[in-house]
């Protein structure tokens, strides 16, 4: 065995010896109490003459000092030598010499009892007469010795607390021995009618030691069972005392196999703990639920509690006779000792369960009580929540009906109702937190959701709603959110990176294409005498021209159509802005002969536009006019008012044939001369067309026949 | 006899450039990059500078930054492709004084490029006046009623000097088309035709190098006109 076992070993045997040391001084003590306890249950007695034995004992002395002076009275001598003699175990033989039931034969008898050196019984019976006075020898001694009178002598003794009694003629008495009520009023009479004397004193000088007298197996006997008890209860506080310590350690070093081992490397409590708890071993015994183990122990218990003491009789109980008290110690012993066996293990079972941790939750009560819960948390785990909220009212409705059928069928007991009406009253309130945080989180999630849906992506449902499927319910409207978000950013990323790619493009083209105007300007600049060449670079010039401004125009196309265009938007008026723009085509309508005719209001008519954006689309309008219109032709140029709305129309007869519909005009790169072969990008209507959407202006186009109409229109202002 | 120095990275358009400047008798400094820029002006007196934005080693406006806290006065054109707003704006708040995007008239380049000098090298050599009202470039004398344009003079009708004496008077300030004719005509202005409209045309199209682009007379859509004040 290692060394740590043989440690635990001792321990444990030690434990068991001052269990044991502990009962057997309880037994001790314990039958001497019940033995010798007072009466009245106060106490016990300490000495012996508080006995009941001895105060038996003292009550058959009187009885027989009552006879003897009785006897006396009538004349009957004691043998004088046999006062004399120290009287022993042959008084039942000497007078046997007279016949058994004669009155000398009782006087003998009386006399050895009485008058014996070795008592300590004194008896003093005052009569009238010198004659029928009578003094036990002993006392006539005490008094001789000690130079008092008798009574001097006997009421020194009453007052000193020796056990008395005093009778006097009339039938009263004194005395303190009626504790235990052997003075009984039919030895009263006896000792009255027995004798003629005026006074009876009786007394004992409680020197049991000293004497041998009918006092002295009592004595004896108490003497043994009072050492026993004072050894007992030394016995018990000694062996409770080392019970506790013994306990103690062997608390101490229970669950270890090879002892405590300090523990290393950890930081937290909690993992201390753990580690801790580590190192207990725990026997199978340990591992089954307490309640269980607790059951097993009773029911050997039970078994052992009939059994044994049967088997132990029926084997050994010859054996065991020989001395009532052994015997009883004995059994005693053994029924404590098999009771220890059987509940010790369970107590250090229960120990070591605590140091590693599975008291509480190695017990049959736990165990099931989660194996509900998880029944429980499975059954409503992924259920519907209908479901889930049906289940739990029926459970509680059909209860609630349970009981109140029970308290109608059975009058219960007040104390059922009451505690049912506040079962009753915990789940109504556990039921209504329940609903009123479900509430509360759907509430949560209804304003967080409108939030989002009105665009504030980054809001999110918080992860701390109590109720699980509103949590559920809460990520997935999180999820939806986040994917919208990016969804939102991906596209204002594109949108941004076509402008950007326009910009980046348009500005590369733009680079070379200065040189070519540039050169071609210098070429023209060297007036070369060929004809030809210089008809070359007239077309060069254009051309080139024609593409400075279908890329200007694309760039601007594209930002207008993608919104990228920050408009600075005021309160402008448009008849102004109107009469602006056409001034500036005064000129290229002359040269081309059309005739500009204006009909715009006198008074100003406010919109709140961008003015540079919205002169563009005008510009466009009169710009097309100015290209596409029949020559020596009218162009119209018209204003007109609603209630809410200001209208600009620009109407003119066109030089071309109109070959498509007016949607298709304003795609881009679409001209209505499908040859292409005018100037222009083709991306003006539709630069104008995203001009006026971005400012929320109307703007169409109408073709009938060769009208080609352009309406513009704001809201007023 | 002024210098100029001309920097892009393109080389046929330096030497493009160099050819149209040098026919108008200015000496003509190259360079290819903003570094090469500096060193120029550090070795040379420079007049006006025309530079390109998009360079490698050290880009245009970064380029003109050094010059302006090295306390370079000169004269310079940004002559670039990027012509965004923005561009403008970041381009002329840099330092430089005037923004020219490419492809460029090169006729327009000439006159811009005249016009800063002139600027440039006239400072300062206008008595102030009572009658002489000036913005930019632009002077208005009404004791001689003169007007010019970075020291050029420029003909005007008797209407369109009036209306532009009135606007450089009240330079920065916007005036509706009603409010000019009230202010020349002395009359209210209803029913009248678009006079004041073309006439502004007009004055746009003699005082500005650029009239698509106006430096002085500018329109404000919707509202009216002003003169800006420089």
């Amino acid at each position: 065995m290692k060394f740590y076992s043989i440690r635990k070993f001792v321990v444990q045997a030690c434990l068991f010896l001052a269990y044991l040391a502990i009962f057997t001084g309880v037994y001790f003590v314990q039958s001497f109490t019940s033995e010798y306890g007072l009466k009245d249950g106060t106490g016990i007695c300490e000495a012996y003459q508080e006995t009941s034995d001895f105060e038996q004992h003292f009550v058959k002395y009187l009885e027989r000092v009552a006879a003897y002076a009785r006897l006396r009275d009538e004349g009957f001598e004691p043998s004088e030598t046999f006062s004399l003699v120290r009287g022993h175990a042959l008084l039942g033989n000497d007078y046997k010499a007279y016949p058994t039931d004669s009155e000398l034969a009782q006087l003998e008898f009386y006399n050895r009892k009485l008058n014996t050196a070795d008592t300590s019984f004194l008896y003093y019976v005052k009569g009238e007469t010198a004659e029928t006075t009578y003094v036990s020898p002993q006392l006539q001694k005490a008094a001789r010795n000690s130079g008092k009178t008798y009574l001097e002598y006997i009421t020194e003794s009453i007052d000193a607390g020796a056990p008395y009694f005093v009778l006097n003629d009339t039938g009263i008495y004194s005395t303190n021995l009626e504790t235990y009520g052997y003075l009984t009023t039919s030895v009263q009479e006896y000792l009255m009618e027995n004798s003629s004397f005026t006074t009876l004193y009786a007394i004992s000088t409680v020197d049991f030691e000293g004497t041998i007298d009918d006092f002295t197996p009592g004595y004896k006997s108490f003497t043994q069972s009072f050492s026993r008890y004072e050894s007992g209860r030394r016995i018990s506080v000694i062996g409770a005392v080392l019970f506790i310590l013994f306990f103690v350690a062997a608390v101490f070093l229970a669950g270890y196999v090879d002892g405590y081992r300090p523990i290393e490397g950890v930081t937290t409590p909690a993992e201390l703990r753990a580690a801790k708890r580590a190192q207990i071993d725990l026997r199978g015994y340990d591992k089954i639920p307490l309640e269980l183990a607790f059951l097993i122990n009773l029911a050997i218990y039970g078994l052992t509690n009939g059994l044994l003491p049967a088997l132990l009789f029926r084997n050994f109980g010859s054996l065991l006779m020989f001395n009532g008290q052994v015997q009883y110690l004995l059994y005693f012993l053994v029924d404590l000792g098999v009771s220890y066996a059987i509940f010790m293990p369970f107590i250090f079972s229960a120990v070591r369960r605590y140091k590693a941790g599975t008291l509480v939750t190695n017990t049959a009560v736990v165990r099931f009580g989660k194996l509900i819960v998880h029944w429980v948390k499975r059954f409503f785990e992924n259920r519907n929540i209908t479901l889930i909220a049906g289940v739990i009212l029926g459970i509680y409705l059909v209860g609630g009906i349970a009981a109140c059928i029970l308290c109608f069928l059975g009058g219960i007991d007040p104390i059922f109702l009451i505690v049912g009406i506040v079962l009753y009253l915990v789940v109504f309130f556990f039921l209504t937190l329940q609903v009123l945080r479900t509430c509360a989180d759907l509430n949560v999630v209804v304003q967080e959701t409108e939030r989002i849906q009105n665009g504030s992506f980054d809001q999110k449902i918080p992860d701390t709603l109590k109720s699980a499927p509103v949590r559920t319910l809460g990520g997935y409207i999180n999820n939806i959110s986040e994917g919208l978000q990016s969804a939102v950013d991906e596209q204002v990323k594109s949108e941004r990176l076509k402008t950007e790619l326009i910009t980046n493009v348009s500005h590369d083209i733009k680079t070379p294409l200065t040189s070519i105007i540039n050169y071609v300007d210098l070429l023209k600049r060297m007036d070369l005498d060929n004809e030809k060449a210089n008809g070359y670079l007239n077309i060069l010039e254009n051309k080139s021209q024609r593409l400075k401004t279908l890329i200007e125009d694309l760039v601007e196309a594209s930002k207008a159509s993608s919104g990228a265009i920050q408009l600075q938007m005021e309160r402008i008026n448009f008849i102004e802005l109107i009469r602006q723009s056409c001034a500036e085509y005064e000129e290229k309508f002359e040269e081309r002969q059309l005739q500009m005719i204006k009909d715009l209001p006198d008074h100003s008519v406010y919109i709140y536009a961008d003015g540079r954006r919205t002169f563009r689309i005008v510009d466009n309008l009169l710009s097309n006019a100015a290209k596409y219109a029949m020559k020596g032709t009218r162009v119209y140029v018209d204003v007109t008012e609603s209630d809410e709305t200001v209208t600009l129309t620009v109407k003119n007869i066109s030089a071309s044939q109109l070959n498509i519909n007016a949607d298709e005009l304003m795609e881009r790169f679409v001209r209505g001369d499908q040859s292409r072969s005018t100037e222009g990008s083709g991306l003006g209507l539709s630069i104008a067309e995203s001009l006026a959407k971005l400012q929320n202006a109307e703007f169409k186009l109408e073709i009938e026949g060769d009208l080609f109409k352009a309406v513009l229109a704001f809201e007023k202002m | 006899m002024y210098s100029i120095l001309v920097c892009d990275d393109d080389k046929d358009i330096v030497d493009a450039i160099e050819i149209y400047l040098s026919q108008e008798g200015y000496q003509i400094y190259k360079a290819y990059s903003g570094l090469e820029a500096l060193d120029v002006i550090d070795k040379h007196e420079i007049h006006l500078a025309l530079m390109d934005i998009m360079m490698p080693d050290l880009d245009g406006i970064h380029t003109v930054m050094r010059l302006r806290e090295k306390n370079q006065t000169l004269p310079i054109i940004f002559l670039t492709a990027k012509s965004e707003d923005s561009d403008k704006v970041l381009g002329l708040n840099i330092g430089a004084d005037d923004y020219i995007t490419k492809p460029f008239n090169p006729l327009e380049l000439i006159a811009r490029t005249k016009s800063a000098l002139r600027r440039y090298t006239v400072l300062g050599s206008l008595p102030a006046a009572d009658n002489i009202y000036t913005t930019g470039g632009l002077v208005v004398n009404d004791d001689t009623k003169e007007v010019t344009v970075d020291g050029e003079p420029v003909k005007l009708t008797p209407i369109e000097y009036n209306m532009l004496c009135f606007l450089v008077k009240n330079k920065g300030r916007v005036f509706s088309i009603s409010e000019i004719y009230e202010a020349i005509w002395q009359e209210p202005s209803f029913g009248v035709d678009n006079i004041v409209a073309v006439h502004i045309r007009h004055i746009r199209e003699k005082i500005e190098i650029d009239p698509k682009n106006p430096k002085y007379l500018k329109v404000a859509w919707g509202i009216g006109y002003k003169i800006e004040r420089l």
